[in-house]
Parts: C-alpha cells; structure tokens; sequence
C-alpha cells in the first residue's frame, strides 16, 4: 500500500474539472489505447465509463497539441482524484503523443449542383425525389461527421418547377435555410432575373411587383414578415460589377473546422452572359474560370489558407455511370487543366451529368472533380483528409449517391410542412387545366437532335405569331435549353395542367419574331454545333413545322447544313424570312448571335401563354410528331 | 508587449552540505518529455503555438528544454506568443545533491490597432520524466545498506497574469520508488502564486531510487468552465502569461538524530 509521507498544499486547491463521461458503451480494452498505441496504464471503470473513454481519442481533433493538452488536464483531474498515478499520467500522456492522434482531420463535405428549385416531389419528373428526402440524405451524411459543410455548385434557383418558380424561387432559399447549407456558388440561372434579384436571394425582402413574394410560413420569413433572403452565402468570384469593379457577391468562403480552415471559392461560367438574357448579365463582367481561381490563390495562402475547393458552375460528360469518368469531355477538363496546384478538388455542375474524376491539374497532378446529376437525385459524399500542420488536403474521397424516391427514402419531418405549405398556395393556378394532350410528349431528342415536345413547342410559337399583325412568322425556333421537363399524360383524359407546362416552360420568356434572310437562317443553323461560330456545346434548336433541313455532324464549320427547305421548298439564301424565337435566343442566348441581326423586330405573347392558346387550338388533342423536321446524314 | 525575458531558465542550485555519507549516481534518465500549447481566438483569428521535446540525457544529468516565440499580425493588431518548457536532474555538482529543475512559461501579447475581443485563451504545459533512476552510492566506504537520509526541499513559483483574467491550476507530482519501502508520493497542487514544501524519507546505501517527476500548469480564460470574453481598445497592449518555475535538491545525508527526524516529519505533516 502506497503511503504518503507529505501533501502540501498552498494557496487554495482548486477543484479538477467533472470531465463527464460521454461513453455510450464502456471501451471494453485492457489497456487505455490511443488509436493504436498501448499506453500500458490498465484500464478500469469510472463512472459507469472506463479510464480509456476518459479520453475521447475517437473524436476528431484539430491537431495533435489540442489532443496532447486534453489527455493532460483529463489526466491531471484524475491524477488529483487519485484514479490514476504521475507514473501512469506520463505513460497516458507519452502514449498520446506516440498515437498522433489529431495529425490528420477528416471533414465531410456534401456537395450537389443544379438543384433548380425541385422541392417538391414528382415535380418536373417522377425521378425528383423532392427537398425533404434531399434534406434527409443530407442530413444522414452530416451525421457520419460533425465537422461538414453542404455546398452547392450553382443552379440552385431558376428554372424550376412551379412550386418553387411561382414564389420567385423563394420556397428554396427557405428550404436551404432549414437544411442549413453553407455555400452556393452563382451559376447561370441564378442571374435569370438579373442581379437585383440575385442580391434579393441573399439579402431578403419582398419583391417589389410580384404578389406571390413573401408568402412563407412564420418560422422562415424575417420579423416584418417579408422574405428572409438566404442564410448561406451566395458566391461568386468571377462575376465582377462593371461600374465598381468588385464581384457581385463574395468570391469565396470560408468555414473553419477545429482551427484548420477551408476555402470555398465559387463561381459560375464564363460563357453564362451566352446562355443567359442579356437583360439579366446587364453590366456584369464574367472572368474566366481558372484565371479567377489561381489569381485567388495567394491570397488565401496570405490569410494561412491551404485547403481550397472550387464550387464551379460549369460541367463536363463523361461515361461509366454515376461515378464515372470514362472519356470525360467538356470545358471543365480544360479549366482543371489551368488550375493551380493549391487546389484540392473542384465539384462542378451545369451539365446536370453525375460523374466523379480525376483530371489533371497545372502541374499534371490529378484533382477530384464531382457531379452530382440533378435535380436533388444525387448528392457527392466527400472527405476530406486535412494535414493538420500543413493545413493541406492530402487525400480526397468521392462518391455519388443517389438522394433516393419514393419509401426509399423517407421525408425530413421539418421540411414537409414548407413543402405542402407551398404546394397548397399553388394548387389553385397549378391544377388549371389549359388543353389536351394524346399522350405523353418527351423532350428526349431522336439521333438527329429532334424531341416530339421541342416540335410541339415550336410549332405553338409559330401559330402564336404566324397570323398578320402578330409577326406573320413562316418558321419558329426553340432552344432546346429552354425545354426542362417531358409533358406528362394524366390519365385517364391527357388534360395539361398550367402547373406541368410551366414545368417545361419555366423562364416567362416572350416571343420575338424577326426578319432573317436565307443566309442567315443557315448560319443560324450551324451555330448549332459545338465550336462553330463560337458555340460552346452542341444545341440543336427544335424546328416548327413545314421547315425542314439536313446536316452532316462530320463536315466543317459553316459547312454542315444542307437542303434547308420551308414548306417543301428550298430556303433562298437572299429571301426575307419571318422568323419567331423567343426572347432568350432573340438577344443572342446560347452563342446564336446571328438573331441578334434580325430586322423588324415584333415582340409577342409569353412563351407558355402561346403554348396554352395552341394546346386550346387543338380541342381534340396534341399528338407528339413523327420527328422528321431535322435529318442528320452519315 | 512580450517579454522574453520570461523564457531564460534560470538553473538555480542553491547545494546545501548537509553531513555527507553517499553521494548519487544517476543510473538511467528514464523516459521524459516537454509539451506546450497555447491558443486564443482574437478578433475571430486563431493564435496558437505549440511543441514536444523529448527527454535529452548525458552523463550524469537528464533534461530538455523547449522554447518557441512567434509574432503574427492580425487585422486587429499584432500577437505575440511564446511558450518554454525545461527539465533538468542534475547530478554533477555537489556530489550528495542532486538538482532538480522544472521550469513553464507561456504568454500571450497584443499590441492592437482597432478595438476587438480575445477569447478562448487556453494553454496547457507539462514537464516530465518517469524512470530515471538514482543509485545511492556510499561516499566514504559505507556499506550497502548503511542507513541514510534523502530529503527534497527548495520549491519555488512566480506567477505574473496581466491582460486577460484566467485562471491558473499548477500541479507537481513526485513519485520515489525503492524496493522494500513504500512509495513516496508528493503531490502539490494550487492556484495561487506560490508554494512551497519538501519531504524527507529513509533509504539505504547501495538503494536504487526510481523516479517520476512532473510540472503541470494550464491556463483558461476566465470565467472558469466556459471560454471567456476580453473586450480592448484601440492602442491597448496586454500580455498574458503564466510563467512557472521550480527548483528544488534532492539531498542524501546521514540520518539525523532520532528527535531532529521527528520534528521535522511533524513540520511537514504526515499522513498514511
């Protein structure tokens, strides 16, 4: 038995800390063990605990000081309530050195892109599982590790369907704001309706016209009852105010997991003043995607920054399934190329493709580049592994799964009420019921670029602007961007809700009719395909009927299109045409800068009401075509 | 600002002669190690320093020292941190003494540009050594097993906390092993800013003496149990810091007269 000869004390003791248990299984090992060094100090019960989960060696530590300091002072109470000896508390505290435990840190970073306002389940596609299954995958990751952050790679708002759209796309932001994502970076569509409204998406307040803004349930709304705004941070780096010259919205972010901090550095493409209304990119400036990021680079290093993700919204293609990368194409290959070594990986979006690569970056080393799909079906399941006296990524981990519909995954309970609150505004104008169709009508396009729907649609705008006085249009043109779900069949009668054509037809865009000659309308068509005349991917514009053409995808640039015919008739390259696009395409959108050369311009009815005047045209029933406007030759 | 002055280690080895019938001779140095940690979240910035230092040793004497200053300039203003930790068992000098020496510090200063706030301010030190063994040798011919005297005596601390209010906890932990004889235990333990104590114990000659000996000091932001909040101005300056030292002889002498002993375990008060 250990006798003790002398124990002063001066001053006043003070009394160690509880250092509470927190076991929820007593750790059964003989000896306390840090990681995977023994400390030899046997382990015993304390407290309906063991010594050995005194020292919660399993939870994450910022660095190794921080976990030796808390061995210590743990080690030191119980050494003052005799639970342990000096001898035993050197042996704890030397074997916790030994462990390097809290030399790495694994954060968990959820990623996904191009949610487009989806909150609602089945909307737009019965594979949309529907924000309150998307709230709790989300939720079942970040329980994996506390230490996360939710990020998202552009497109969260726009072009959604009506539950969302109606209310300005406020339901998402709100949405987000219970899920409690950290970051969005800006991508195309968030400039739809330009940048005071983005600003409104972050900073809150009511729309100034709309009535449909500011209906949100209690709990999301500000104290005056008005829209909230976001309480994640809108990002974008290479979106810069022409007049002042700073980004519109921050170009980074940061969030600081145990002292060890990582840096967000968001932005959309540089092409998005292309594929977006003039009116909303008005005094705007994009910079280039790699420039921006590399010239940000020092400047996070300056501020003891290593760890840096990119949220990119621009995209690639890629085979191989949802973790593929097999023959990844597209402009992100080319930006990760130019990227600086300091960045650690870069999730992306845009081209609504789930893929999971490696692509080399300035220095040829091979960066993690994810997709996660669209439409809130997927999320990327990320970890990353930070040195914590580096500060730096050492290793990446990436996997896509899928969000899952129907009882495969259940309903987040503290989404549903936002959900239904705003499926119930909507009924009303959502279930009215605007035609009739035969039987589903699909936007997917045939070998040559042609959708039944994409037919349908054209054909609509043609017969809204074909008449005298309304544009005496011979030909119409639709982006097939602009065409965002399939026209559902409900049974039993094919009656089309508003609700499922603002589904495909969400942006509000009016019609346009133009003169074009025969020429043009030629170049028109081979700015279809990818590098020619400046277009960044292929987008084969779906045609109304009685015009029809040719092409050889093969031939060169300008030199594709053939037998370009209008009511059976050859197009003259020197004739007058009436050509009726809308608004987006009418501006120059997606590269078509040839309209923007159209002469006697009349503007028309909003792109969805010509498409409900041709469904009401059509008492008995629109058919899909037989998809034979467009033929691409060997 | 930071003064480093508080990080020279002072080795102060006040030997006394008491009537010297064996001398020591350290055997093996054991195993030993310095650390320090310093932190504290100014104005939303993360400040910190850190280090290890294993246990060094050479004929005769075991020690270690570990010292570190570092500057950072903050939007705020500008930090300086510094941290030092020093051991030393020391048996080269007056043959029937050895010296001990444990020795923290750390602080914090900020010089500041623009009002703003300090929390989290949190360090953590430890000086130890476990194993190091000391042989009792005669010094005139004794016989092994000839009656002798070890005493331990001479403890010291200084505390110094300016700037930001935190408190304090210092321990210092002796544990002497010998075969066939009980353990002896000191274990001190305080707040304050001072203490002192000592203990004396019988062995023999020819004895192996198996040592722990260790230093802890933490230090956390008032007020206790949760992080504290310092607010300062602009053009204030403060230093924080929490310097700690004790010296201390381990003695080994004849065995005093039997009324000597017993006053002086009364004097020290006894316990079993």
């Amino acid at each position: 038995m250990k006798h003790l000869l002398a124990t002063a004390v001066a001053a006043a003791f003070v009394p160690t800390a509880a250092f509470a248990a927190t076991c929820t299984r007593p750790d059964p090992a003989a000896n306390v063990t840090f990681g995977t060094v023994d400390s030899g100090v046997a382990n015993r019960a304390l407290g309906g605990c063991t010594l050995d989960d005194r020292f919660d060696d399993e939870q994450a530590w910022g660095n190794t000081a921080s976990f030796l300091a808390h061995v210590s002072r743990v080690s030191f109470a119980l050494m003052r309530e005799r639970q342990i000896s000096a001898r035993e508390r050197i042996a704890l505290i030397a074997a916790a050195k030994a462990s390097d435990i809290g030399r790495t840190l694994t954060v968990k970073l959820i990623g996904f892109n191009d949610f487009h306002g989806t909150i609602k389940a089945g909307e737009g596609s019965s594979s949309n599982p529907g924000v309150a299954r998307f709230a709790t995958r989300i939720d079942a990751l970040r329980a994996q590790n506390p230490l996360n952050a939710v990020v998202s790679a552009g497109d969260m708002i726009g072009a959604s369907p009506l539950t969302s759209a109606l209310f300005k796309d406020e339901p998402t932001i709100e949405a987000m704001n219970r899920i409690g994502i950290d970051f969005n970076a800006v991508g195309n569509h968030e400039f739809d309706e330009g940048k005071t409204e983005l600003h409104r998406m972050q900073h809150g307040g009511n729309h100034p016209s709309d009535a449909f803004s500011g209906l949100g349930l209690p709990q999301d709304v500000r104290g005056d009852g008005q829209f909230a705004g976001a309480a994640f941070g809108f990002l974008a780096a290479n979106v810069h105010d022409t007049t002042t010259g700073q980004t519109v919205l921050p170009a980074y972010g940061v969030k600081d997991f145990l002292g060890n901090k990582v840096a967000f550095v968001g932005m959309t493409l540089k092409g998005t003043p292309t594929i977006v209304s003039p009116a909303g990119v008005a005094g705007l400036q994009f910079g280039d995607e790699a420039d921006t990021v590399n010239a940000l680079v020092p400047q996070l290093k300056a501020k003891g920054i290593e760890s840096i993700v990119v949220l990119i919204h621009e995209g690639g293609f890629a085979a191989g399934g949802d973790n593929g990368c097999d023959g990844v194409s597209g402009p992100i290959v080319d930006i990760v190329n130019r990227l600086d070594p300091a960045v650690d990986l870069v999730i992306s979006g845009h081209t609504h493709r789930a893929y999971n690569c490696l692509l080399p970056n300035k220095a040829g080393k091979p960066v993690r580049v994810t997709s996660a799909g669209q439409y809130a079906r997927m999320l990327t399941d990320i970890d990353l592994t930070i040195d914590t006296q580096t500060r730096d990524v050492i290793s990446v981990a990436a996997t896509n799964v899928a969000t899952g519909t129907g009882s495969a995954t259940a309903e987040a309970p503290y989404m549903t009420d936002l959900v239904a609150h705003y499926d119930a505004l909507s009924a009303v104008p959502k279930s009215r019921v605007i035609g009739t169709i035969t039987e589903a009508i699909s936007r997917s396009q045939n070998a040559a670029g042609e959708s039944a729907l994409g037919d349908v649609i054209a054909d609509a705008q043609l017969d809204a602007t074909d008449d005298i006085g309304f544009g005496e249009a011979v030909v119409a043109f639709m982006n097939p961007g602009g065409i965002r779900a399939d026209l559902p069949f409900n049974a039993p009668d094919g009656k089309v809700t508003f609700g499922d054509a603002f589904t495909v037809q969400p942006f509000g865009n009016s019609l346009v009719t133009m003169t074009l000659n025969g020429a043009q309308l030629k170049t028109l068509l081979e700015t279809q395909f990818a590098g020619c005349n400046g277009q960044s991917s292929t987008r084969m514009l779906q045609v109304s009927a009685g015009f029809a053409y040719s092409y050889s995808a093969g031939a060169a640039c300008n030199a594709r299109i053939t037998a370009m015919t209008l009511g059976g008739v050859p197009v003259d390259p020197s004739a007058a045409y009436r050509v009726t696009v809308n608004s987006f395409l009418a501006d120059g959108g997606d590269a078509f800068a040839v309209l923007t050369e159209g002469s006697n311009r009349l503007g028309g009815a909003v792109d969805l009401d010509a498409f409900e005047a041709y469904l009401q045209a059509n008492p008995a029933g629109v058919a899909p075509g037989p998809q034979n406007r467009i033929t691409r030759l060997p | 600002m930071f003064h480093k002055t508080l990080f020279i280690a002072a080795l102060a080895l006040a030997a006394t002669a008491p009537a010297q019938a064996a001398r020591w001779s350290l055997v093996d140095a054991g195993t030993g190690f310095g650390f320090s940690s310093l932190s504290a979240n100014i104005g939303g910035n993360i400040v910190a320093a850190d280090g290890f230092t294993d246990l060094d040793a050479g004929p005769g004497y075991a020690g270690l020292t570990g010292a570190d200053l570092g500057s950072l300039t903050l939007p705020g203003g500008a930090a300086d941190t510094g941290y030092a930790h020093t051991l030393l068992v020391d048996t080269l000098g007056d043959s029937a003494t050895t010296a001990l020496y444990l020795g923290t510090a750390h602080s914090l200063g900020f010089a500041a540009s623009a009002d703003g706030t300090v929390g989290d301010y949190f360090a953590t030190q430890d000086v130890a050594v476990s194993g190091l063994q000391l042989h009792i040798l005669g010094e005139a011919g004794e016989a092994e097993g000839t009656p002798v005297n070890v005493s331990l005596s001479g403890m010291t601390d200084v505390l110094l906390d300016r700037g930001l209010s935190a408190d304090h906890l210092i321990g210092l932990d002796l544990d002497i092993r010998q075969a066939g004889q009980p353990d002896t235990l000191l274990s001190l333990s305080w707040s304050g800013d001072a203490s002192a104590g000592g203990l004396s114990f019988a062995s023999v000659v020819g004895q192996v003496l198996d040592l722990t000996l260790s230093l802890h000091l933490q230090s956390t932001q008032s007020p206790r149990g949760r992080p504290g909040l310092h607010r300062w101005r602009a053009r204030q300056r403060w230093l924080s810091g929490s310097p700690r030292s004790s010296t201390g002889q381990l003695t080994v002498s004849a065995v005093p007269e039997p009324e000597s002993y017993a006053m002086l375990l009364a004097g020290l008060g006894l316990s079993g």
